[in-house]
């Protein structure tokens, strides 16, 4: 009886989430992946209720732990809808998504805290190794096992992934570029995939850590014990993921400061307030203190020409920059226990800058914000900023336009907001509170524009 | 994304489960599913302590992160050596399984106490996973 009852709770609830499932397709979402996702998880639904008298006792209450996990992607889908999210950026979004990850679609969704967050899983591959592919759960293990699972994943895009964002910054363009950041941690997981083996040995990183850990023995001043070798290396196993953590967070600060130009260093700065600048309670997982990322923004950003970055940036530039130049957070990491063998890696990093940094100029190739920027936009959008006009655009003599990159807008805004008085709170907060609606607006604007200037253009070549 | 293979694991665990009961039976088996067995055991006698906390995945696909706690539980009171000796054998009694050759009763069991504690265990971690998340919202 028992069986009984629980088989037909999983079903009832199977039967709910399939009902969400449909009727949440009739909302409107600012990108594709929000439909796929859920005409998926119908479609696997659908077969799993086909099947169900198949199952043994122990499967069903497996099936209805996954309905908890179904759940909660509906739940992420259903917060994505048009008037939770930033619709107008989603296109601008999708195009710089697409650098790294063609044919792949996203889901924004919006979440109650201060958290930037890709789930860098990449859930059409998750659905399918997992569940779609999971031997007598949808299909039959035969010999047409196989092609029935292509038949069932026809016309899916090759990757869809879930970008989080704080709610409350729906309305803001300035920390646009801190999605960047977080696009940027694909290209670091690839980054790694390849070359983390390599960037150990040529560092000696393990002998390093090895060394490290057995002079710490050393130091207790004892005989050597039985299990000592088995520290060092699970200590150095241990070290080794937390320096993996560290590489792929600064490799995804190093692409958005690539993609973002110095947007990406003032929206950094401002999401630093949050917590102190030598903060080292996150070390273990992969968050160097802000004062270390932030010079190397920096160091990235030298790429620039400096003057014309403090013509652009004044104040707010010398400000972040003295932040950064203080090294008082190595010391902070020179002097926490159990934190120094960090420097390890921090020494190797600063061997290889160049080389980090060409490997992902490669993946950006000529969607580097260097190759996008120039002057007269950026006067252009500080211009139209002033008169209270969207800066989507730069007209020319002839009355025609030309929309200005996305990135341009965003950090034209930040430069136009660096020159706003702080003296007077509520007189900025109104300026900038402006500034980024007219940018939002800009931003949604430029992409249309480029877009039909886009299709006009192959039309007429065709 | 953990939950999803503990699932998969599990899931599979259980169509091993049946096989086996078939076989024993003597009723047909579909050598696929042993075929499956092969390939999760093959992964678990791959695994070395350290892996517990390795972003890397076995040649199945599964994180280790998810596997390691799973298999070194697996046979309670036992070393990290005796559990990789221990899966050895149940790796080569399905291998003459696959062969079609015929093994001892024990073996058979063997191989059958390992996947159906697999799958409870897989369970159970996938009930914590759940857990843990509803105490962080908390």
């Amino acid at each position: 009886m028992q069986d009984k009852i629980a088989r037909a709770e999983v079903n009832r609830k199977l039967k709910v989430l399939l009902n969400h499932c449909t009727q949440l397709q009739g909302q409107f979402y600012p990108s594709k992946g929000p439909r796929i996702l859920l005409i998926l998880l119908q479609k696997i639904i659908k077969q799993i209720l086909s099947r169900f008298n198949l199952y043994n006792s122990i499967q069903i209450t497996l099936i209805g732990s996954l309905c908890n996990t179904i759940e909660r992607f509906i739940g992420y889908v259903d917060t994505s809808e048009m008037s939770e999210v930033p619709w107008s950026i989603i296109p601008a979004l999708g195009k710089l998504f697409g650098i790294i990850r063609p044919n792949c679609e996203f889901i924004i969704c919006p979440v109650w805290e201060t958290t930037y967050a890709i789930y860098n899983s990449n859930l059409i591959q998750d659905l399918r190794a997992r569940i779609i592919e999971a031997p007598k759960l949808l299909f039959e293990r035969d010999d047409k096992f196989q092609e029935n699972i292509n038949n069932f994943m026809k016309d899916q895009p090759q990757g869809l992934y879930f970008l989080f964002y704080p709610r409350i910054e729906r309305l803001s363009v300035l920390h646009f570029s801190l999605l960047g950041h977080e696009i940027g941690h694909l290209s670091a997981d690839e980054w790694l995939q390849i070359n983390w083996s390599q960037f150990l040995d040529k560092f000696k990183i393990i002998p390093k850590l090895s060394e490290y850990f057995d002079k710490k023995l050393k130091s207790l001043n004892r005989p050597p014990q039985l299990f000592d070798q088995q520290y060092i290396r699970i200590s150095t196993s241990r070290s080794l993921e937390i320096f993996k953590k560290i590489m792929k967070e600064l490799l995804s600060d190093i692409f958005g400061v690539l993609v973002f130009g110095p947007s990406s260093l003032f929206s950094s700065y401002i999401f630093a307030l949050n917590s102190q600048f030598n903060d080292v309670t996150n070390v273990s997982n992969g968050y160097l203190p802000w004062r270390y990322r932030l010079r190397i923004l920096k160091r990235v950003l030298l790429d620039l020409n400096i003057e014309v970055l403090k013509d652009k940036f004044g104040k707010w530039l010398d400000l972040v920059f003295t932040t950064c130049d203080d090294q008082s957070d190595l010391d902070a990491l020179r002097t926490t226990p159990d934190l120094d063998y960090i420097l390890i890696l921090l020494d190797a990093i600063d061997k290889s800058f160049d080389d980090l940094c060409g490997d992902l100029k490669i993946i950006v190739r000529d969607n580097s914000f260097n190759k996008i920027s120039n002057n007269e936009d950026h006067n252009e959008v500080l211009s139209r900023l002033k008169d209270g006009i969207t800066p989507n655009a730069i007209m020319f003599d002839n009355l025609k336009e030309k929309p200005i990159d996305i990135r341009t807008i965003v950090s034209g805004t930040w430069s136009y907001l660096t020159k706003i008085p702080l003296d007077d709170i509520g007189e900025y907060l109104k300026e900038s509170t402006l500034a980024n609606l007219l940018s939002l607006k800009a931003i949604e604007l430029s992409t249309i524009q480029e877009n039909f200037n886009n299709d006009t253009s192959k039309r007429r070549n065709n | 994304m953990t939950e999803l293979s503990y699932f998969n694991l599990g899931f599979r665990s259980e169509n091993i489960l049946e096989e086996l009961n078939n076989l024993i039976q003597q009723k047909g088996v579909n050598d696929l599913i042993l075929f499956d067995a092969l390939s999760i055991v093959k992964d678990c006698v791959s695994l070395k302590e350290e892996n517990a906390i390795s972003n890397n995945l076995t040649p199945s696909g599964y994180e280790l992160t998810s596997l390691v706690p799973l298999v070194f539980t697996i046979f309670p009171g036992k070393k990290v050596d005796e559990t990789i000796a221990q899966l050895k054998d149940i790796l080569e009694a399905i291998e003459e399984l696959i062969k079609k050759e015929k093994i001892a009763t024990d073996r058979t069991e063997k191989i059958r106490t390992f996947f159906s504690t697999l799958s409870k265990l897989c369970l159970a971690q996938i009930n914590n996973l759940s857990v843990e998340r509803s105490m962080a919202i908390h």
